[in-house]
């Protein structure tokens, strides 16, 4: 058989396939030196990208890792998803293999998507890292001018369509509050471009959160206050209400919960976290601790 | 009852409920194509057997999980991966042609799970492949990721 690769007895390469995609990435690095069939299977995108879904639809979540920046000592500590739910008590942290680590800057994750994570740091810098396979990418800076530039709040998320990674940042300028403007990042293209907005003095603060190919912020200005998306593959933007807290002047955050958008709410020390269904509007469920 | 037949002539034959849990069958007998006995020119006797044992045990998985079988049946799947490479091999391509999805599932994550932590040498051996990169071609893999060849868990025994 043309794509058999296995000698005994003759195994075809869907069934390889199958196989290889429930092994964890460490080993699968290591098995790329097994034979060439193989390093060529594991290093193509559509193998990666089966890899992917299996791995991520594991129900018992053996390969999801769950991981905690702190902040004061600038270290990144991850757990087994699957021991922390089943055996808490044999859970163990390790250090993850943090590679950023020597460029003695104070680093912050941003948020992830497909196990990429998104790492920005106090100079703007923007990294993407892949833990799995301890690698990162330094982008390009977003700002052709930069020195008016005050800030930058990013998000990143997946084009399924195109199969890109793309970071979409507002920048803010010096001097000019209302003034901002939106780029976004393509991976595939290692290079930013500017996109417009629907509307006019979108006001953000925390990074945006990545549901179901949109990326999400609450912008809060003065007068208004909603929430904005934009579909990565059209790149467009759309804005929609946000769920009524009641009165007060209270913080808001947004979440990911399972695969919805989640609002959390500090209103004076009582919390509330608001889970809405991919079509907004619809299955609205409060929580109040 | 539906009679499979292998591909060294051995007829057996399975009740109805065990055998729908092969999408395949399951969509002959829909389509009235299982009158007779039904020929499985890519399984042989020591497999199909294999696969019915399977089938059987796994007859109403519904039901297991109400009268809290699922330990029993998580011990029968241990048990029954318990193979060697060739014979296991057979399982996965017979479970693929006669798309059984559950037990695809149960045998490559059995194969994945010997696999995993096995030295590249040990991997070779067990599945009798004969090494084609050159040194150069496997050094230079190794220094892209040396620390996936290094680690406690990595296994160079062959069984």
């Amino acid at each position: 058989m043309e794509h058999s690769i296995l000698k005994i007895p003759t195994l075809p390469l869907e069934l390889i396939i199958e196989i290889l995609s429930r092994i964890p990435v460490k080993s699968l690095l290591k098995f790329t030196c097994v034979l060439k069939s193989w390093l060529d299977l594991i290093s193509s995108p559509d193998f990666i990208k089966s890899h992917l879904e299996v791995s991520a639809n594991n129900k018992d979540n053996t390969h999801h890792r769950l991981m905690l920046c702190y902040c004061n000592d600038d270290n990144f500590k991850d757990w087994s998803l699957s021991s922390l739910l089943y055996e808490p008590d044999k859970a163990e942290e390790s250090d993850s293999n943090y590679p950023i680590k020597n460029l003695k800057k104070s680093y912050h994750s941003m948020d992830s998507v497909n196990g990429l994570i998104c790492l920005v740091n106090e100079s703007d810098d923007l990294y993407l890292w892949n833990p799995s396979i301890r690698k990162y990418k330094k982008l390009p800076d977003s700002t052709i001018n930069s020195t008016d530039v005050s800030h930058s709040v990013y998000g990143v998320g997946y084009d399924k369509f195109h199969d890109n990674y793309k970071v979409v940042g507002h920048t803010y300028y010096l001097g000019y509050l209302r003034d901002v403007d939106a780029q976004i990042y393509s991976l595939k293209s290692d290079s930013w471009r500017s996109i417009s907005y629907l509307l006019n003095g979108v006001t953000i603060n925390r990074p945006g959160r990545f549901v179901d190919g949109n990326l999400y912020w609450v912008n809060s200005n003065s007068t208004e206050r909603n929430i904005i998306y934009i579909d990565l593959v059209y790149e467009k933007w759309e804005k929609m209400e946000l769920p009524s807290f009641g009165e007060g002047d209270n913080d808001l955050w947004l979440g990911v919960l399972g695969s919805d958008l989640s609002v959390c709410i500090d209103n004076e020390g009582k919390h509330a976290s608001v889970t809405m269904g991919n079509h907004i509007g619809k299955e609205i469920h409060i929580h109040i601790h | 009852m539906v009679k499979l037949k292998s591909n060294d002539d051995k007829e057996f034959e399975v009740e109805e409920a065990a055998v729908i849990q092969s999408e395949m069958i399951k969509n002959m007998i829909e389509d009235g194509c299982a009158t007779s006995v039904i020929p499985l020119p890519n399984i042989d006797s020591k497999t199909l057997i294999k696969v019915i044992e399977y089938l059987n045990k796994h007859i109403n998985m519904g039901k297991a999980a109400e009268t809290g079988e699922e330990d029993d049946l998580k011990e029968f799947d241990e048990q029954f991966v318990n193979m060697g490479w060739e014979e296991l091999f057979d399982v996965i391509m017979a479970a693929n042609y006669l798309n059984i999805h559950e037990l695809m599932e149960l045998c490559c994550q059995s194969a994945a799970d010997r696999l995993k932590n096995k030295s590249v040498r040990a991997v070779r051996e067990m599945l009798k492949i004969t090494n084609d990169l050159t040194e150069e071609e496997e050094q230079e893999i190794i220094n892209d990721a040396p620390w996936a060849f290094e680690g406690p868990e990595i296994d160079d025994t062959v069984n």
